[in-house]
């Protein structure tokens, strides 16, 4: 069993100019998909048997810096798009229209730092409504809520792609709306429109708890 | 007659050993070596499991008697493998990544080395280094490292053959074995233990 470390927030340690002179980079034999990880986190008390049906934006927000930049769809964007709902239809969910009141509402964002900074989930998350306001999903005045989000702190400087899966069902408790699933997907060669269904994929596969039930 | 021609020979051979003990008392030699590494125990069982290739060490030694030499000794060692693509349920959720683990080292010893026979085609020897070692060790999440450089104590106890290259010569070929203790502390890791086989030469520097 490989010993992991936990070490995804922690930034690049630099060894000794010695050693990384006598050093070749390790991983600069990576290819592009080798060079990516796909990282998921789900709210464990989420029912996700108990829903039905989904909507999912129609364009990727960019968040650079902290800042939402804009909203757009390009041929890139819309292959994760039809990727998800390729996703949800095969885990049993149907998809409807924001106006259709649906169980669960599906961002998709770009998120791009410029420097090496930190993207933690409190400070991403806890932004979220500059990126998607609530009133997108007729939730106008209410605040989202990740439960995943005392934790994780990444170093960004290059580009990533999160998908967020947030309770339109159980919105109106307390005005919160809640996320039940993220995912994230870092490396290299993450914008291509060739790779983009199988990144999406790889997120779906690694969560089988993301199922409606048959009934 | 009988007697005297076999009394010649032990003194000259007497003479030749004596004159060979000494020989190297008071000079320095180098050696330089290119090895082959092993991890073993819980470093090849949770971090890298395959031999590395890359891996060389050199020592300046002095001849404080015909037998025993002392001085000191550098070198590298790396070690690298990459694992297929799975999945790992960390602190920060389930990740999907391509796993490289990394390990480099160099190591700075005060070594000594006694020589089992100080003539002959082959001369074997026994030797033993501690010291110190500069280790970095990098773990990759697919392109995404973390990890640690440190300096950590060393010892390496070591057998090996030195074959001259003619019966008066002090330079030669040397093959030898050692073992490489290295006491490393980061997370579930305890050392990063391994033994090697090198070959190379040695060289008198003066």
């Amino acid at each position: 069993m490989k010993t992991l470390l936990n070490h995804l927030a922690a930034p690049v340690i630099a060894a000794s100019a010695l050693l990384s002179s006598c050093a070749k980079d390790p991983v600069k034999n990576l290819t592009d998909e080798e060079s990516r990880i796909y990282i998921t986190n789900y709210d464990s008390t989420a029912s996700f048997g108990s829903f039905k049906t989904y909507s999912i934006s129609d364009s990727v927000a960019v968040v650079s810096d902290g800042a939402l930049k804009k909203k757009s769809l390009n041929e890139t964007y819309a292959v994760f798009i039809q990727a998800v709902k390729d996703n949800m239809q095969q885990r049993g969910y149907q998809l409807v229209d924001k106006s259709a009141q649906p169980d669960i509402g599906i961002n998709i964002s770009e998120v791009v730092n410029s420097y090496t900074g930190v993207i933690s989930y409190p400070s991403y998350w806890g932004y979220y409504d500059a990126y998607w306001d609530p009133y997108y999903w007729g939730y106008g005045g209410y605040n989202y809520y990740f439960p995943y989000a005392s934790y994780a702190v990444y170093s960004i400087r290059e580009g990533a792609l999160s998908i967020d899966m947030v309770d339109l069902k159980d919105a109106g408790t307390d005005k919160q709306i809640k996320g039940i699933w993220n995912g994230l997907i870092r490396g290299s060669g993450i914008f291509d429109s060739k790779t983009a269904a199988s990144q999406v994929n790889a997120l779906f596969e690694q969560s089988p708890y993301i199922k409606a039930s048959a009934n | 007659m009988k007697s005297f021609k076999i009394i010649l020979p032990v003194t000259v051979t007497f003479v030749f050993l004596v004159t060979a003990d000494y020989a190297q008392q008071g000079r320095m030699y180098m050696n330089i070596n290119y090895g082959l590494n092993m991890p073993t125990g819980s470093f090849q069982s949770d971090v890298v499991s395959k031999a590395s290739y890359l891996n060389w060490n050199a020592n300046i030694l002095y001849g404080l008697s015909g037998r025993f030499s002392a001085g000191l000794q550098t070198g590298y060692n790396s070690f690298k493998e990459k694992f297929p693509r799975a999945l790992y349920n960390t602190k920060e959720g389930t990740v999907s990544a391509v796993l490289t683990n990394a390990v480099q080292a160099i190591p700075v010893l005060a070594k000594v080395r006694y020589n089992l026979s100080t003539s002959g085609i082959i001369q074997p020897y026994v030797g033993a280094g501690v010291g110190g070692n500069l280790v970095s060790f990098n773990q990759y999440l697919g392109e995404f490292s973390s990890g640690k450089t440190g300096l950590y104590f060393a010892a390496s106890p070591e057998a090996g053959l030195f074959v001259p290259f003619g019966k008066q010569s002090a330079s030669g070929i040397t093959i030898g074995a050692h073992y490489n203790y290295m006491p490393f502390k980061y997370g579930d890791i305890n050392n990063l233990n391994n033994w090697g086989v090198y070959a190379g030469l040695k060289f008198p520097l003066r």
